[in-house]
């Protein structure tokens, strides 16, 4: 008995003792004052991956999520209208073709190199090479970058001629420094998409074809924070002290920024109360019950919009290839009732035009005289009003033929309609179920149809779905000729747009001039008829605004952003390129004064911000040669979309015939094993 | 041949056809369901204003890179050979983390948390419930066969969720949720120690209280059959001191309790995944859930080579152990 106790004991000893010797290699003496670290959550829900600039999968702080260790050369800021000039200074657009980007002589890497126009070419002709980082996919709208000294860049505009991508792409380019790339470029060659770039934090192994490469080179970057620490958990960034825009930006708050991997929002919202947490980008229902937790607005709606919650049509079901259907589903929607029972009143109803009339930057171009003609409103609200819906079906020839209550074609075919939500997005189910509700009362047989979110992306790629509550795009600094690309553009496959497989070329052709428009004049003109387009065609309806998640706790740190503290907009932590950061400069720790920063002012007021108006304003003074439109459509994304694998729909027969065969091996295997064990 | 070799042989090969049948179905089942994880990175990004040209790039390379556009069979029998050889591949949604490096990070947190809690509940359940059965009718037996009943129906994550609720939010006697301060690193100091043993509690007792249960119920049944069988009667007609006899029921009762455990470690597996998701700890749970969430197949296919391979070599043990110490099953493999 004592012995089998001594065993028993020992055993135990081993598996503690056993356990915290695996944990060894992954750690390292770290322990973060609280005060002086922010916590972040809601951007990053898996582990870290890699800190480079040319991989298309990158942690949080890199450059597609929320970066701030790259910084681009500028940064449009869509809640405030404004361009931040960071490591650009100034641009100007000479000519039709050609954009000069002046740097800031200030402008260094974090090991004191300075950065260069070198470095900005660098960064474009590598990454178009090696087809991935800032200039992925940009060979449509930038023909080639030049270093005319070495601060001065120029841009040359690409074969589409499309000037608010050219600009898209041209401002917003992040350079990554030339006297590192260089090295693990000649290192590894192409596979430099692969490399983890942590600096010595964690084994930076890239596998090429001549075996493991171990590339040692230290991580140096242009913004105010690098990488400190990570695990499966957390990842932590340290500010760099002597960053280079100390004197122009200042320095942000917290010396340490960490954000927190959680798998549920539940215990995230939880740390989130506590003050465990300081800044958060998660779902968080009925905000305005928790008084420990700040939003941007005290009362309702709370939150500010950042994209639209639509209700996307599969265009190549032929069933909803019928405009009159899809205009009797807009209207029989009730919309205030969505708004209030499933979004928690977040937002208001947006506009059928698709302009984000929330902000009244961009409310300037929804037509209200073509909106007021349309819905009887000047906003474009869709009314909700079943009696009409009813009426356009009754008239397009909709009848209950075989009397189960629910309409068939005017062909007589039945009309099966589900709408897909992610399970587990509680408000969108609650949606689905509520729009579902309220097209069954107009005799149409909707279900809501909840599934997995892996399963929800295989069914919009693959088109395999009737409706669908899905998003768009967030308004860019050309706003809502994005977001009317990202609804129309043929040329899209989702998830980057068109998840309604919407194939209209009068709307292509509009999208196209769109882009070359000359004056805003002449640009709202071609906005009037995509809007008149809409109206007429619904080629999907919005029903909300989807929330931009911000809040934050108030117990560590203060100057947050909100609607008494306005020198800045309010920022969700995953917002992309390093829109989050510069919220950090504002930050004061709990009792200390604040201050806004005296640069985060437009240009005319003191600061260091550029208007979006004089970007447009250049746009426009700037002459656009004919283009023939009809060539543009054979453009190199068309024919590269169709020949991407689409694992979904061809390759499904072949995976159930593989899936049952192993199945069948299965239970084979099982019977036949069974039968020798019993004998 | 002697039988139990004949015996073993045959086992080991009924071994690795299982095995080879769970790898094809860990291989198979992913991909069935619609949905690939390369989509859904994209789509997380699709949400701000990246240029659609961009995001069409990035999905290309990650889908060549990962081997996503080669035909199934090519991918099957890559993943064969890689199986059989120790190499589990990359993870997608950890972009490039080796897959076997993030079990090795995952999997300690779990058995720290598992081994104990189902030991300690193994322990106490099992002498609880012999003295139930010893001391039928008293009191004692009521009172504790009754919270066996209620703790053995809770289920895990409900459990959780009350000690959650109770500890740490109304009480703040316990953090919420994480397995240490998330200002710490995992490291063997004092601080980290203290901090990583306070988050540990809750966790624990949400596993070890409900298990405990179970095992009552199920000594108190094993107990009371043994109590009628005649060596015990004989014991009581000789007048044997009763802590003696309770002792020899207590050992001659727990051989199915030790069948028990091994079962119960690899069932208490799957509730792990949610009570780890509760308090965020970071275990095999969450790793899978992860896993599953993102579609990504290769950490889906070797958390399960894992789970599946511990499980059935368990197993083998386990009847290697019996072949041991009774001899009924080595005859009974003769023909």
């Amino acid at each position: 008995m004592v012995n089998k106790k001594k065993i028993g004991g020992m055993f135990l000893l081993l598996v503690f003792v056993g356990s915290f010797w695996g944990l060894q290699p992954v750690s390292a003496q770290i322990s973060l004052p609280r005060e002086d670290t922010v916590f972040v959550t809601g951007a990053q829900w898996s582990p870290a991956s890699t800190w480079n600039l040319f991989s298309p999968s990158q942690t949080w702080g890199t450059y597609t999520s929320g970066g701030f260790m790259y910084l681009p050369l500028f940064q449009y800021i869509a809640g405030l209208n404004v361009w931040v000039p960071i490591i650009g200074e100034s641009f100007e657009l000479v000519n039709e073709t050609t954009l000069i980007v002046h740097l800031r002589p200030e402008a260094k890497w974090s090991d004191g190199e300075p950065i260069t126009a070198e470095d900005v070419v660098y960064t474009f002709e590598l990454s178009k090479k090696v087809g991935s980082g800032p200039a992925a996919g940009s060979e449509p709208y930038i023909g080639d970058v030049k270093a005319i000294d070495s601060h001065t860049v120029q841009f040359t505009i690409g074969p589409e001629k499309n000037l608010p991508m050219f600009l898209l792409y041209a401002l917003q380019f992040a350079p990554a420094p030339k006297h590192i790339i260089e090295q693990v470029y000649q290192k590894v060659g192409n596979h430099i998409i692969e490399w983890r770039n942590c600096g010595g934090t964690c084994d930076d192994v890239v596998s090429t074809e001549n075996g493991d490469v171990t590339i040692n080179v230290p991580q140096v970057v242009s913004g105010p924070y690098k990488l400190y620490y990570f695990d499966e958990l957390r990842i932590v960034y340290e500010r760099i002290d002597d960053w280079w825009g100390k004197d122009i930006f200042g320095l942000p708050g917290p010396k340490y920024v960490v954000h927190r991997i959680y798998l549920s929002n539940e215990q995230a919202l939880l740390d989130l109360r506590q003050g465990n947490v300081d800044w958060s980008g998660i779902f968080i229902p009925n905000v305005g019950n928790f008084k420990e937790i700040g939003t941007f607005y005290k009362g309702k709606p709370y939150f500010r919009p950042g994209a639209f919650v639509m209700l996307y049509f599969n265009h190549k079901d032929p069933i909803l290839q019928d405009p009159n259907l899809r205009k009797a589903i807009a209207y029989a929607i009730n919309y205030q009732e969505v708004l209030t029972k499933a979004f928690y009143d977040y937002s208001p109803q947006p506009s059928m035009s698709l302009v984000f009339t929330v902000f009244p930057h961009y409310r300037m171009w929804l037509n209200t005289t073509l909106a007021q003609e349309y819905w009887g409103n000047p906003e474009g609200k869709i009314p909700y009003d079943p009696e009409r819906a009813k009426q356009i079906l009754a008239q397009a020839g909709y009848k209950d033929v075989d009397g189960d209550g629910f309409l068939e074609t005017p062909s007589g075919e039945k009309i099966e309609l589900n709408i897909i939500v992610p399970t587990g997005w509680t408000d969108w189910m609650i949606a689905a179920d509520l729009i579902a509700h309220d097209l069954q009362k107009i005799g149409l047989n909707v279900v809501a149809n909840p599934v997995d979110y892996g399963a929800y992306w295989g069914m919009i790629n693959g088109a395999g779905y009737t409706l669908a509550l899905g998003w768009t795009n967030s308004p860019s600094f050309y706003h809502p000729w994005d977001t009317y690309r990202y609804v129309l553009d043929p040329r899209l496959t989702p998830p980057t747009g068109n998840w309604g497989f919407y194939n209209n070329s009068k709307a292509l052709e509009l999208l196209v001039e769109a882009a070359k428009a000359e004056s805003s004049e002449e640009l709202m003109k071609y906005y009037t008829e995509i809007q008149k387009l809409i109206y007429e065609d619904i080629p999907a309806v919005p029903i909300a605004y989807s929330v931009q998640w911000y809040a934050y706790s108030e117990k560590y740190w203060t100057g947050w952003p909100n609607e008494d503290n306005p020198w800045w907009t309010e920022v969700a932590p995953y917002r992309e390129y390093s829109l989050p950061l510069w919220l950090l400069f504002g930050l004061k720790k709990k009792g200390e004064p604040v201050s806004p920063p005296q640069w985060a002012k437009p240009k005319d007021e003191g600061g260091i911000l550029i208007p979006n108006k004089e970007v447009l304003s250049q746009l426009s003074g700037v002459f656009v040669p004919e283009v023939n439109v009809t060539e543009t459509f054979t453009t190199s994304s068309t024919s590269e979309t169709e020949t991407q694998p689409q694992p979904q729909a061809p390759a499904s027969s072949s995976r159930f015939i593989v899936g049952i065969l192993g199945i069948v091996i299965a239970v084979i295997v099982i019977v036949i094993g069974a039968r020798k064990l019993s004998k | 041949m002697r039988p139990i070799y004949r015996y073993l042989l045959i086992k080991l090969s009924f071994l690795l056809a299982t095995y080879f049948v769970a790898v094809t179905i860990a291989f198979v089942l992913p991909r069935i369901a619609p949905g690939n994880p390369v989509q859904q990175i994209i789509a997380g990004l699709s949400q701000g204003s990246l240029s659609p040209e961009l995001l069409d790039q990035y999905q290309r390379r990650l889908i060549e890179e990962f081997g996503l556009n080669k035909p199934l069979h090519v991918q099957y029998f890559e993943f064969l050979k890689n199986a059989f050889s120790g190499n589990l591949g990359t993870s997608i949604s950890s972009y490039r983390q080796p897959v076997t490096k993030l079990i090795a990070w995952h999997l300690p947190w779990t058995l720290l948390l598992l081994v104990p809690a189902t030991l300690v509940a193994w322990t106490i359940g099992n002498y609880l419930g012999a003295r139930a059965a010893y001391r039928r009718g008293t009191l004692f037996e009521k009172s504790v066969v009754s919270t066996g009943i209620i703790l053995s129906q809770i289920p895990y994550y409900w459990m959780a969720m009350v000690l959650i609720y109770v500890f740490a939010i109304k009480l703040g006697w316990f953090p919420s949720g994480s397995a240490y301060d998330p200002t710490l690193a995992p490291s063997l100091n004092w601080e980290f120690i203290k901090s990583y043993l306070h988050h540990y509690i809750l966790p624990f007792l949400s596993i070890a209280l409900v298990s405990t249960g179970g095992w009552i119920i199920g000594m108190r049944v094993l107990a009371a059959m043994e109590l009628g069988s005649t060596y015990v009667k004989f014991s009581e007609m000789l007048n044997v001191h009763d802590e003696i006899i309770f002792r020899y029921v207590l050992r001659n009762s727990l051989l199915p309790q030790v069948t028990g455990i091994a079962i119960q470690l690899g069932t208490v597996m799957a509730g792990q995944i949610i009570t780890e998701q509760l308090f965020n700890y970071q275990g095999m749970g969450i790793l899978l859930a992860r896993a599953l969430g993102s579609r990504d197949y290769p950490l889906i296919q070797g958390i399960f080579l894992i789970l599946i391979g511990t499980l059935l070599l368990a197993n083998f043990i386990v009847e290697f152990i019996y072949v041991l110490i009774d001899p009924r099953i080595r005859l009974g493999a003769r023909e």
